[in-house]
């Protein structure tokens, strides 16, 4: 029942996305979610979508695993679209009892769809091409400037991937305790909104006293393997660019200016 | 690729039978006690309680699971309230039960479980494992099942604490008759307590007889990373070695006469 969300699921397969170094994918992640923003017309956005097309075509990725994730805001889509659509002033189109519809709304309606679409749509590329170690490796490595001003990066990158490694850990546990306690006879889907956050209670207790449990046993078996943080710590498998990710990274230069080209200065 | 989890199963449980369900690890085991009291469903196949398909529309799945009351494994991971009582009254309080009548089902079922007064009003995360889990026993008990399910209910006790678990289990069934299905990866466990022996190997159901008959099978149960209590082995080769001692011994009881028996004659 709770299977379903795409987001920090990795998707196994040998493909040319797959072997890219994460920094690369990162990068490509942030400057496409931040095209998504420079541009705002037409034109643009068939580039950003041609742009998108093309590197799940590369990613091997079957094409529904994107659309399953896309089920999880709905719900936040239907409302942005909502809000824009019918509370946008400008030029009328269509008015029904005391809503209506403008020529600006429509449009900033359709363009936030189109943006929230490809924002997950992009970002789930990344996590589903990307194992989450990979990631947070990545992560540590782009953001290891930061250390100079004193953020403690390799912790953050560390929480980062015990996080995601426990998403998965915790959704099995849920749905051991949702059994037992409706053996029990605990009733999780009727009543009302009070009543259904009341019967939360012998769900999320057991959950929350697990968990704390599981991250006291993890953090006694990093201190018996000596873990002290990310000083001198060396790395497996370091990062290292290849001739690939150099040109992934001129691949996304050349699409940053065509975005800024078409999407921007010209209209 | 498809997967079945479970295939073929028939099995029919009587009432008052005490039922030990074995299999090694993935063996399915425990989907298939899941699905006793429907909280999975089968893909194909029925199940019957009192001769009723449980996954019949208008069936009464809360009153099913108050009959056929399920202990999973680790079941005091499933504790949440401030004091033990109160988690032992969740399971009536949720049948819709009065106030009183909760709460007598809740002291009977702690004092089944053999536990002390004096934890009553204690949180339950202060209780040592094996209190915890009778708690937790303990909140099924007070619903007043006609089925008693336990999945693993000695896994990660020590030797002491699992003899009083399956003893109490074994006394409790005496003493309200009703029927017990004890899942188990150990024959040792079950062999003293069961009239019935369920091995499952792989999904199927392997070998389904008394405990003495499975045990002749003891060379098979090997070959799917079982094995036969320790009793059984000892006879076996005392045989072997020319001894008249009866082979189909299951308890160290029954062990020590037939060797004595043996040794005199």
């Amino acid at each position: 029942m709770l299977r379903d969300i795409t987001l920090g699921q990795y998707y196994q397969t040998d493909s040319v996305i797959h072997r890219l170094d994460p920094r690369v994918k990162l990068a490509t992640t942030i400057c496409y979610i931040i095209s998504l923003f420079i541009v705002d017309n037409l034109i643009g956005y068939v580039i950003a979508g041609l742009f998108l097309a093309l590197v799940i075509k590369l990613s091997k990725v079957p094409p529904k695993f994107m659309i399953r994730g896309m089920k999880s805001i709905l719900f936040l889509l239907i409302i942005a679209v909502g809000f824009n659509l019918f509370l946008t002033p400008g030029e009328t189109l269509v008015a029904f009892w005391k809503l209506r519809i403008t020529k600006e709304g429509g449009r900033l309606a359709a363009f936030m769809a189109i943006r929230l679409v490809f924002l997950i749509m992009g970002s789930s590329v990344m996590t589903l091409t990307t194992t989450p170690n990979n990631l947070t490796d990545g992560m540590e490595k782009l953001l290891g400037p930061l250390k100079r001003i004193r953020v403690p990066v390799h912790e953050i990158s560390m929480m980062m991937s015990i996080a995601l490694r426990f998403i998965p850990i915790l959704l099995e546990e849920t749905d051991k305790i949702m059994k037992a306690q409706i053996a029990r006879g605990a009733d999780f889907e009727n009543g009302n909104l009070i009543k259904k956050a009341k019967s939360l209670v012998p769900l999320l207790v057991p959950l929350f006293i697990s968990a704390f449990r599981r991250a006291n046993d993890l953090a006694m078996a990093m201190e018996a393997r000596c873990y002290r943080g990310g000083e001198h710590r060396t790395k497996m498998k370091p990062l290292v660019y290849h001739k690939r990710d150099g040109i992934a990274y001129g691949v996304v230069v050349c699409y940053l200016a065509l975005c800024i080209i078409f999407g921007k200065i010209l209209l | 690729m498809e997967y079945a989890a479970l295939k073929d199963i028939n099995l029919v449980i009587p009432e008052g039978q005490f039922i030990g369900l074995i299999g090694h690890t993935g063996s399915g085991k425990s989907t298939l006690v899941q699905h006793l009291n429907g909280l999975l469903a089968p893909t194909s196949g029925n199940v019957y309680y009192n001769g009723a398909d449980i996954h019949d529309k208008d069936y009464n799945k809360k009153e099913l699971r108050s009959k056929v009351g399920l202990v999973f494994q680790y079941p005091e991971h499933q504790l949440f309230e401030i004091d033990v009582f109160s988690d032992v009254c969740f399971g009536p309080k949720n049948l819709g039960l009065d106030k009183k009548e909760t709460e007598l089902r809740a002291y009977a079922a702690l004092k089944q479980v053999g536990l002390e007064d004096a934890y009553f009003y204690q949180s339950p995360f202060d209780l040592s494992g094996g209190q915890k889990r009778r708690v937790a026993i303990a909140g099924v008990l007070a619903m007043k099942p006609e089925v008693l399910i336990l999945d693993e209910p000695t896994a990660g006790l020590d030797p002491k604490g699992r003899d009083e678990i399956l003893d109490q289990i074994a006394r409790l069934r005496e003493e309200t008759g009703m029927t017990v299905v004890l899942v188990s990866h150990s024959m040792e466990d079950v062999a003293k307590y069961v009239d019935r022996i369920i091995v499952m190997n792989r999904g199927q159901v392997m070998f389904d007889n008394a405990p003495r008959e499975v045990f002749r099978h003891y060379k098979e149960l090997e070959e799917v990373g079982l094995a036969a209590p320790q009793v059984t082995y000892i006879m076996q080769a005392l045989k072997k070695s020319g001894l008249n001692v009866d082979t189909d011994i299951t308890t160290i009881q029954e062990a020590k006469t037939s060797i004595l028996n043996a040794l005199k004659g």
